[in-house]
Order: structure tokens, then sequence, then C-alpha cells
């Protein structure tokens, strides 16, 4: 293998000498034994640049791998403790029976376990802090006010009340918002001849 | 429901406005037999042009041009109808629904009876057509084919009488009628809340006003500024061919007065009515023998 090795090295110098025409062209002229020694020189030079390239490339290639395993080393604790985080994060078993005592909406648990986090306390005793109990309060009358509002394109039938029961509630004093529909019940029941 | 109440004159004004309105819709005779102007106007202009004449002639390439001119024609609002009374306090009408509807029920009727009368009997004197009836008029069944056959005859042809035709009768007339119908069978026993319409009789729509509606008059509580002989008399027509003005509706006022307790409550309604010059041949005045 080594000696592969150098003589992969040699040609490669050869061929370097061989396409070096300046240095060709330096040659012509000259003695043998000059010709010799100079062919020799630029030999152990070109080596010497070699070998430099390669203990470069090896260092650079060190430098590679090494950062690329620092990042994996880096990568795998980060998802070690995102995972170790959520476990944290699930609700014990005494969490959730406050929270089923506390009659918390399931709208209103992530806003729990928000105000827990943020107050580095538990969620038993976020339930009991005035702050969240206000909060909640707010948010749960947002809702029934939503609940209450006609958010859909059929509109809500509204109780018929019938002539007869207008004319008998004015009879004994409870009159409808509006007249006209008194005096129009009066006229039904005239026109049905009751 | 809430807390309203008839002691409140508010709810009051409302209700009799309301309760007007109701009855005069669904009882008013004059609301189906002519047009009802409800604008604000005091008067109403309907002038009209001369009747152009077309003639056919021998060839010969010429005429002779007719002067065209026009001719006024107004209706005014020149009469009210009101009522008044004085209601005191311890007759409990203006705190009572029931006492309250009752009698606000009766002056309703009597403002519909004083403008159906009113206006029938203006209907009746202005309509320039005219027609006897055999004798026995509408009492005898045997007459009424015969005189419906001839009221026809007065309005047929005529472009307007795609509007429907009418017959006011008084009630005394309705037996003669019932006789001459009797394989059919009539039902007029709610007529008086359906407009006094009591049926159809040949395409003529027949209406029943209480007995006593066609009367003579000159300038009384009936009639106002109007001078009516029609006693003896009924009307028949094409509908919606005259006009009955009843500006701004009717107001209601209701208001203390000195030295009584209660209230004193008041109806005012300005009328008007007009056959329509062009229009009065298609009204026609029926002379009961």
């Amino acid at each position: 293998m080594a000696n592969e090795n150098n003589s992969d090295l040699d040609t490669l110098i050869q061929d370097k000498i061989d396409a070096d025409t300046e240095f060709q062209t330096s040659l012509e002229g000259l003695e043998e034994e000059e010709s010799n020694r100079l062919i020799s020189e630029k030999k152990s030079e070109l080596v010497k640049q070699e070998f430099a390239s390669m203990a470069e490339a090896k260092k650079k290639a060190d430098e590679i791998a090494t950062n690329q395993k620092i990042r994996a080393e880096k990568a795998e604790q980060e998802a070690k403790k995102a995972k170790e985080a959520g476990a944290k994060e699930e609700l014990s078993s005494a969490d959730t029976i406050a929270l089923i005592r506390g009659n918390i909406s399931d709208e209103d648990i992530e806003t729990v376990k928000k105000f827990a986090k943020n107050e580095g306390i538990s969620i038993t005793e976020a339930i009991k802090n005035d702050e969240l109990k206000a909060v909640l309060k707010v948010r749960e009358e947002k809702r029934n006010v939503a609940d209450a509002t006609n958010i859909t394109t059929t509109k809500r039938g509204s109780t018929k009340v019938s002539d007869e029961t207008i004319l008998d509630d004015a009879n004994k004093g409870k009159l409808p918002d509006n007249p006209e529909e008194l005096a129009r019940a009066r006229m039904n029941i005239k026109l049905k001849g009751k | 429901m809430s807390a309203n109440t008839i002691d409140s004159k508010t709810y009051r004004d409302k209700y009799r406005l309301a309760s007007l309105d109701s009855l005069l819709r669904v009882a008013l005779v004059a609301e189906k037999i002519c047009e009802v102007d409800r604008s604000d106007s005091k008067t109403i202009q309907n002038p009209y042009g001369s009747q152009p004449a077309a003639v056919v002639q021998a060839i010969a390439g010429t005429y002779t041009p007719a002067a065209f001119t026009t001719t006024d024609d107004t209706l005014t609002v020149a009469d009210e109808v009101v009522i008044g009374e004085h209601i005191y306090n311890f007759e409990k009408l203006l705190s009572r629904f029931d006492l309250f509807a009752n009698r606000q029920d009766e002056i309703n009727n009597s403002i519909k009876t004083a403008i159906d009368k009113w206006v029938i009997n203006c209907l009746c004197e202005d309509g320039t057509g005219t027609y006897s009836t055999p004798t026995g008029g509408f009492t005898t069944a045997a007459n009424i084919n015969v005189i419906m056959s001839n009221l026809l005859s007065k309005v047929a042809g005529y472009a307007d009488v795609y509007r429907g035709l009418f017959l006011v009768i008084e009630s005394t007339d309705v037996p003669g009628f019932i006789q001459a119908q009797a394989t059919n069978g009539f039902n007029f026993a709610d007529a008086a809340l359906k407009n006094g319409f009591m049926s159809n009789y040949m395409g003529v729509e027949i209406y029943v006003v209480a007995s006593g509606t066609f009367v003579d008059a000159t300038t009384t509580t009936a009639s106002g500024t109007k001078t009516w002989t029609n006693s003896g008399h009924r009307v028949f027509g094409v509908k919606g061919v005259t006009t009955y003005a009843c500006p701004r509706g009717g107001n209601w006022e209701e208001k203390g007065v000195t030295g009584k307790t209660g209230m004193e409550v008041s109806y005012d309604a300005q009328i008007g009515f007009k056959v329509w010059a062009t229009k009065a041949a298609l009204i026609v005045d029926i002379t009961l023998a």
C-alpha cells in the first residue's frame, strides 16, 4: 500500500515537472549533472509542497468532523431537554382533579396551565388565584354572549303569541309593547267571528 | 309583555289610531270602490283635454283641425269628520282596557259610518249616469236580473270597466237579491267586516250599507258642505274612477280641561271627494221606483 502511494506520488511529481514548461526551458543547454541536480531540487520542493497540502487538507477535514460532532451532540441534548419538558407539562392526577373540581372549561385549561407556568405555581394553586378567577369569569361571560348571539344565517323564530292570549292578557292589565299588536289582535278576533 | 298600561296617554293614542285604521281597512265601503288618497294634498288637480274625434271620409287628402282645449278638474278637501266626548274619571274608561276598547270600538264605528255615508252620497249625487228601476226596486226578486242587466249596459264598452263594477245597496234591498239568487246561496253574515261586500252578481260586486245611508241633506252634520238628494236612490258604477281624499289620515287628541275630571277626547279627519268629469258617466245614480 505504501509503495503504491509512493509510486503515485512520484508519478504526480514527475507530471508536475513535465508540465512546468518554464522549468523545462531553464534546463535546456545545461550539463546533465547540473540538470539532474536542479530536477532533484525541484522534486524535493514539490514533495514538500504536496505534504504541506495534504496536512492542510487533513486539518480541515478534522475540523469539519469535529464541528459536525459538536452539532450532533448539541441537537441530541436539545431533543432530550424538550422531551423532558413535555413530560413535565403533562397534568398530574392532582391537577386534573383540581381542574374538575374548579369546573374549568376545556377552553380555559390552556389558560390555567400558562398562568401556573408563568407564576411558577401548581395548577391547584393557580385555580385558587383571584386574578386567574377574574380572567376565567370574563372569558366565561364572553362565551355566554357568543352562545346567545345568533351567528347562523338561519333566523330564530320568535314565539307567536295568539290573538286570544294578547286580548286575555290585556283584559288582565298586561298590555303588549306595541298597541298596534293589540288593535290587530282585537280585529282578527272579530274577523274570525269570535 | 312589559309594564305597559292603558293609563298611559301615549299608549291610548297609539291604540286609537291603530284600531281605527284596522276598522277602516276592513269595513269602509269607500276604500273598495274609490281611489283613496292619503297624501298631504289640500287639492288634487286633474285637468283633462278635449276629446279627439277621428273621421272616416272619401279620399280627398284634406282634414279640418279641431282646437285642443283643456279643462280644469279639481278635488278640494273642504270637509272634515269630527267627533269628541268628555270622559270623567269615575267612568274608568281610560283606566280599564276592556271598557276603553269597547268605547273606542263605538267611536271608530261612528267615524266609519260617517265617512262611508258622506262618500257614498257624494258618489251617488255626482255620478251623471241615471237609471230608474222597475216598481219595487231591489226588494222585488223578479226585478233583480232586469235591473242588473240594464245597469251593465250603462257602462259596457268603456275602457275602465276592467277595474270592476260595484253596486251599493241598503240592507233593506237584500231580500230581493237573496230570493233572486236562492239557488246559489248568499253569504253576507260578516259583510260588515268585509268592507260591506256581500257577493258577486253578474260580475258586479254588491256592497251593503245600513238602511238610511242614502239621504237627502243640505249642508247638514252628515253632508258637511254638500247637498244631496239621494233618498230612494242607490249607486252603481265602475270601481276606481273616483277619488276619496283623507289627507294625513286622522288625528286623535286627548286633553284635560278646566273644571272637569278625566279627559276630553277628539278625532278629526279632513275629507274630500271627486267624481272626475271624464268618468262621471261611469257612475250611475239609480232611482228606486
